[in-house]
């Protein structure tokens, strides 16, 4: 029997009859429990169910609904977060100078997760952002791209050049005119303009002009392709308290994940190589812990496609990372015993560095 | 091969770890291996990466001057010569990549506080 939410559900999101008998068949009785339903089981594509569809549909209806509750009558007001606020215990903290760490890296008690995750479909290639500080947008996309790998089968090559200019353009970006962005605009640009394919708004591949960091325009048709691929965030969360443990849990639902992290390098060589570019970073993808003296230098986001266990790595293990900077970056992975990088364009990030530094996480 | 690190008593001197390949590792310095097995630094290619990118990190913790980091990094890539890898062997050279992510705590409040996502400014 169809629940009256059902009905509802599947008429205003112009369901079609398989899904709706789906849904019925499993007894969804809220948005949440579509939500999970298609999240918990991604084989549900191969039944014919348009699960980004779906769980879309039910996403807008969670959001609308806390939205009304955030923002309606008696609402409390959010947080303020200043500027240059909430520097590290004890620390003095200047933008763009040097940030002294703390010693004392290690988190809470790890979780370790009985196998280790690899949700890379087969044929993934990784993509190189080239001298753009373009990084939150080849993170961001390349979650939506395996969000419709489980839908279709094949993973599409999204237009990163698309979603970064809307991030510069059509939302509240702080900064326009200047290269570099946060999750939460591309969490928002997805949601406002969402996403078209690749080749009707191919990555500009050289650094664009001074004050038009996001390009040029794109054409109406990648714009009319890209507003009929929205995508809502089913996580985003800003400096979350245990964020290895939170995104393992998030990589456990079958969906890989976005996250922002700081980049260090050592305060004598500003110049010098950062954590990420040390020559075991080229050749095996391994990211470094930052030492207790090293330097806030940027930050980078990417997109997180498994875990390995590791009992000797004091939060449980190394987060498998798809990074942005083409096949040359790890480009020696695999090589068991010095890596744990799946293959060339891949790394590794301790759940240390997550659990200590994490400063954004975003999953579809 | 693959020299995992070892923490060994052993006599060192500025600019020399005096560090000893032992079966299948490597044997440093205690006070310089407690240091690194806390930052992940797994083997000697580890090592050797970490010590040409953060020898602040390391003369600290020898009471060393950064340049005596320097020599002790080209002298034990010299004396691993025949156990690193080939990969290690190549010179390198790579064009420093971008990145582009920024610390949320640099967002004005008004962009922060924002929760739920930009409403209204599509194109």
């Amino acid at each position: 029997m169809t629940s009256s939410f059902l009905s509802q559900f599947s008429i205003s999101n112009q369901l079609h009859e398989p899904e709706t008998a789906l849904l019925a068949a499993a007894d969804v009785r809220s948005p949440e429990d579509v939500d999970s339903l298609v999240r918990g089981f991604p084989s549900l594509a191969s039944a014919g169910i348009r699960l980004p569809v779906v769980s879309n549909a039910a996403k807008q209806m969670v959001m609308s609904a806390a939205y009304s509750v955030a923002t309606g009558p008696g609402a409390p007001p959010l947080p303020p977060v200043a500027f240059g606020a909430a520097p590290p215990p004890g620390v003095a903290f200047t933008i763009g100078a040097a940030v002294g760490l703390p010693t004392q890296l290690l988190g809470p008690p790890p979780v370790l997760p009985p196998n280790a995750i690899d949700l890379r479909p087969t044929t993934w290639p990784v993509r190189n952002q080239n001298p753009r500080g373009t990084c939150v947008a080849f993170g961001a996309a390349a979650c939506v791209e395996h969000f419709m790998i489980a839908a279709g089968g094949m993973p599409p090559d999204l237009s990163e050049q698309f979603l970064y200019w809307a991030i510069k353009n059509h939302t509240n970006d702080p900064i326009p005119n200047q290269d570099g962005t946060w999750l939460q605009f591309s969490r928002d640009a997805l949601n406002g303009n969402g996403i078209c394919p690749e080749h009707l708004c191919p990555y500009v591949a050289a650094a664009t002009p001074p004050g038009q960091p996001g390009g040029p325009a794109p054409s109406a048709q990648a714009v009319a392709a890209a507003a009929g691929n929205k995508h809502l965030a089913g996580t985003y969360q800003r400096k979350p308290p245990n964020a290895a443990a939170l995104l393992l849990q998030l990589l456990q639902r079958g969906r890989v994940a976005a996250i922002s992290l700081p980049v260090f390098v050592d305060p004598i060589m500003p110049n010098g190589p950062t954590n990420w570019t040390t020559e075991v970073g080229w050749l095996y993808g391994r990211v470094l812990n930052p030492p207790a003296k090293s330097v806030v230098d940027g930050g980078h986001c990417v997109c997180v496609t498994g875990f390995i266990p590791d009992q000797a790595e004091p939060n449980g293990g190394y987060f498998i990372i798809r990074n942005s900077w083409g096949p040359q970056w790890g480009r020696e992975a695999p090589a068991p015993g010095l890596t744990n990088a799946p293959e060339p364009g891949y790394g590794e990030v301790s759940a240390t560095y997550i659990e200590t530094f994490c400063w954004e996480i975003f999953q579809l | 091969m693959v020299l995992e690190l070892a923490a060994c008593d052993l006599p060192m001197q500025p600019g020399n770890l005096h560090a000893e390949v032992r079966d299948n590792t490597l044997c440093i310095p205690a006070e310089l291996a407690k240091e690194l097995s806390k930052l992940g630094v797994r083997n000697a290619v580890d090592l050797i990466a970490f010590m040409s990118a953060f020898p602040s990190t390391v003369a600290e913790q020898l009471h060393w001057a950064v340049p005596d980091v320097v020599a002790a990094t080209a002298l034990l890539r010299q004396q691993l010569q025949t156990q690193l890898p080939e990969a290690m062997k190549r010179p390198q050279t790579h064009a420093e990549p971008s990145y582009g992510a920024m610390d949320p705590d640099l967002l004005p409040p008004t962009a922060a506080q924002n929760p739920l996502g930009s409403r209204g400014k599509g194109p």
